[in-house]
């Protein structure tokens, strides 16, 4: 490859004509979905049915847990599984600043104080060491997400949480394919929650589940997401509803009947990407493990000082060719909320999320758009001080 | 009638095969489902991300034309809409909810942290009670008023929001029973600051789950359609989401429901007559007339059972019905108030007393898309026959009950 650029930056007309998203917005094929929907169109009903029913089954057997509760979302999914593990009489969920952009919401609803942790700058999840940082005995339990890549060491803290008694549920809405050593993510800690929105790895419109080996919790969040009711008598007043339809359930259904060959499309999709972008030197990519399985969806790299721009500067840049790759979390303690949280100082978190980035993948990127992607940050490498000067980055 | 007993409860064959429930499982054709289907997967737009999708936008302008509102913001429950509603009024404290409602409406207050203060209802129309509402008010402690229209009826909206004016306190509806009901010629979804609706399965729209927030408040809209999941870009304060987007599929649903929806309220109307006509005859049953409407969805048949003259209690009445396979959910059961932790807080149930009556006698029917004109005939029947044999199926049921 010569020295000129292959593609040119900053034209009149964005290099993809459509958006290239970081969000899956997996299509499952049409024909399983319909198939799925006539069931309910035969019995009639239309939320929380039969399909609803063999999404729980299916759902359980894919994690290799004891019992799966759809919900519909992983919002709700989330305050409920608080709601019915938080220790009572405390106060505190930790959870770290450097993840989904409501955690603090959820746990807000769910009434507890979200008190952030920091997260370890390898995994870029936390660890037993920044959520021992963050417990005191207003603990009331630990909300450990899986990072977009790889998973954070789920057995050292599903360990520590058993060790000082307190509850732990991770959100693992980035981690639904992943095995931690080599055992499927779904049956640690006390309980895991999933999402189910079209960005996800199941497309199911909307929706998300539970997973848990407690047979007991899994019958109370089961009574919980149905305003408490157990038959036709309501037996816990703090419930609401977050049911799953029939609709959204067929769709799951459709999506999980297609997930091994979804992720054989990743896999070819980020290998191109890893091999990419290995001779670009300021740009490295967040890896796989190669000993565990692995859902090869979402991108995710690191900036280094020898790249030529800045992470904005480069986002603002690819937006502008429709690469709409985006920054990996945005800390939450740099919101303004109207509840209470506890923020303490992130020195890991502040340090390393200016540096990170996810680039395209999913349904809508094929494996010439990754080759493309790759040769525009190739140019941006090449060409970084002149396309400093590009009217585009203001 | 003279024949021998057919009842079910006596051991004959039930009337109906498999259980036929409640209702009222309004659904598009499926050829108009299968289409929109397929427009989503080629459009690849399932569901909001930053904004909401092009059939939940065109939904909610069909919404908004067909009730004359300003704003109606769809969502996925009405539920999360009521707890959205809760929290954007910002109401922190006492609030004043009728106990004799599905216990959702509660619910949306508990995880604002907010504490219902149970009023009662008048004992005619289930609606609640503005002499109950006055006298909480005049506590002085109060922030809030949750309405709720109930059985396809208005709750006395003009006394209920002159008394909310008066004492300056917010007031906002569970309007879940009354999507299509007309207040002279002003539609439910236009009173108080808010009103909330559902597009469950069990409402004449649906959406499967569903609902919507109807308000004329810009302000208000505004910070419902933030706390859904839409996009804000970089706001002073964030305000505390709520998810509760709607999908484009579910979108798609409703608006062939609301195409659906006169020929649907006139078959509610027609089973609800059918109902009406032949129930009033028999003694002791007494079907709730639409109170506070000048138009109704006619989604429920409500009735109450008067023991003395139809010679069975409620609970009786419906386990004669249960036996035919006749779906017989006491309706609220057990009432709001005497579910824990708003048990727990401190009410005075003698003023509770029409509550507790309603709880006791009230009994609903089987309406809707499921059900067909010789359903019904044969519910009357066993509804007649139970009149009539009560005196036996008390002897009957007297030791199932015990136990």
């Amino acid at each position: 490859m010569s020295g000129q650029p292959q593609v040119s930056l900053g034209g009149e007309k964005p290099l993809f004509a459509k958006a290239k998203p970081t969000g899956n917005l997996y299509r499952p094929d049409i024909e399983a979905f319909l198939g799925y929907s006539r069931r309910f169109y035969e019995n009639r009903r239309y939320s929380d049915g039969d399909l609803c029913r063999m999404l729980d089954l299916r759902l359980a057997e894919f994690h290799a847990v004891e019992r799966a509760v759809s919900v519909n979302s992983g919002f709700w999914g989330h305050v409920l599984a608080m709601s019915a593990l938080a220790l009572p009489g405390r106060q505190e969920i930790i959870a770290p600043a450097f993840g989904y952009r409501r955690t603090d919401d959820m746990i807000a609803w769910a009434g507890y104080i979200p008190h952030f942790c920091d997260v370890d700058p390898d995994t870029l999840g936390v660890s037993v060491d920044t959520v021992r940082a963050a417990s005191n005995d207003r603990t009331a339990l630990i909300l450990a997400p899986h990072p977009m890549v790889n998973c954070c060491d789920a057995q050292g803290i599903e360990d520590f949480g058993r060790a000082h008694g307190i509850p732990v549920v991770f959100d693992s809405v980035e981690a639904a394919y992943r095995t931690y050593n080599n055992r499927r993510i779904g049956g640690f800690g006390d309980a895991e929650v999933f999402s189910t929105h079209s960005t996800k790895l199941l497309n199911s419109f909307e929706g998300g589940y539970i997973t848990t080996n407690n047979r007991q919790l899994a019958d109370r969040l089961d009574g919980m997401k149905r305003f408490g009711l157990v038959g036709d008598t309501v037996k816990d007043g703090r419930a609401l509803n977050a049911k799953l339809n029939e609709v959204h359930a067929a769709m799951a259904l459709a999506s999980l009947d297609e997930v091994d060959e979804q992720i054989a499309s990743h896999r070819r999709k980020y290998d191109l990407y890893v091999a990419g972008l290995r001779a670009n030197d300021g740009l490295k990519i967040v890896e796989h493990k190669p000993s565990e399985r692995a859902d090869y969806r979402l991108i995710v790299v690191r900036i280094d000082n020898s790249w030529p721009l800045s992470r904005e500067n480069t986002l603002r840049l690819l937006e502008a060719e429709n690469v709409l790759a985006r920054p990996y979390y945005a800390p939450l303690t740099q919101k303004v909320v109207e509840y209470p949280r506890i923020c303490p100082e992130l020195p890991v978190t502040k340090a390393i999320f200016p540096r990170l980035m996810v680039l395209p993948s999913g349904a809508h990127v094929s494996e010439d758009d990754v080759a493309k992607i790759v040769e525009i940050l190739a140019t941006i490498r090449r060409h970084g001080s002149d396309l400093k000067s590009l009217r585009k980055l203001g | 009638m003279t024949s021998k007993p057919s009842l079910a409860v006596f051991g004959a064959k039930p009337r109906f095969t498999t259980l036929l429930p409640l209702g009222q499982f309004y659904w598009p054709e499926w050829d108009g489902y299968e289409e929109a289907a397929r427009g989503i997967f080629s459009r690849r737009y399932y569901t909001a991300q930053r904004f909401a999708g092009p059939l939940v936008i065109e939904f909610q302008r069909r919404l908004q034309e067909f009730l004359a509102v300003k704003h109606a913001v769809a969502l996925r429950n009405a539920t999360n809409g009521l707890m959205i509603a809760t929290h954007t009024l910002g109401l922190k404290g006492k609030v004043i909810v009728p106990s004799w409602t599905f216990i959702a409406t509660v619910q949306a207050l508990l995880w604002s942290q907010c504490q219902p203060v149970f009023c009662d209802i008048d004992v005619e129309t289930q609606q609640m009670s503005v002499r109950s509402v006055k006298r909480l008010l005049e506590r002085g402690d109060i922030k809030g008023i949750l309405g709720v229209h109930l059985w396809g009826s208005a709750l006395p909206v003009v006394e209920i929001e002159t008394l909310a004016k008066e004492y300056g306190v917010p007031l906002y509806f569970d309007a879940a029973h009354a999507f299509g009901c007309r207040v002279d010629d002003q539609a439910i979804g236009t009173f108080g600051q808010m009103e909330v609706f559902s597009f469950h399965e069990a409402n004449i729209l649906s959406t499967g789950e569903g609902g919507c927030i109807t308000t004329n408040d810009d302000a208000l809209a505004a910070k419902l359609r933030a706390m859904r999941g839409d996009h804000v870009a970089n706001p002073d304060v964030w305000v505390q989401s709520a998810t509760a987007r709607m999908s484009e599929i579910q979108a798609a649903i409703g608006l062939m429901m609301l195409d659906d929806f006169d020929r649907n309220r006139r078959n509610n109307e027609e089973q609800h007559h059918s109902y009406a006509d032949r129930l009033n005859a028999i003694p002791g049953i007494t079907i709730l007339k639409h109170s506070g409407v000048k138009i109704t969805n006619f989604q429920h048949v409500a009735g109450v059972v008067d023991r003395s003259t139809f010679g069975l209690e409620r609970d009786e009445l419906l386990a004669v019905l249960k036996a035919e396979n006749v779906a017989t959910e006491r309706p609220f059961h057990p009432p709001t108030h005497s579910v824990a932790p708003f048990s727990e807080i401190a009410l005075n149930r003698a003023q509770l007393q029409n509550t507790e009556l309603a709880a006791q006698t009230t009994f609903q029917l089987p309406i809707g898309a499921r059900v067909t004109a010789d359903h019904i005939e044969k519910i009357c029947d066993i509804i007649h026959e139970a009149h009539i044999h009560s005196e036996r199926i008390r002897s009957v049921l007297a030791p199932l009950v015990a136990t």
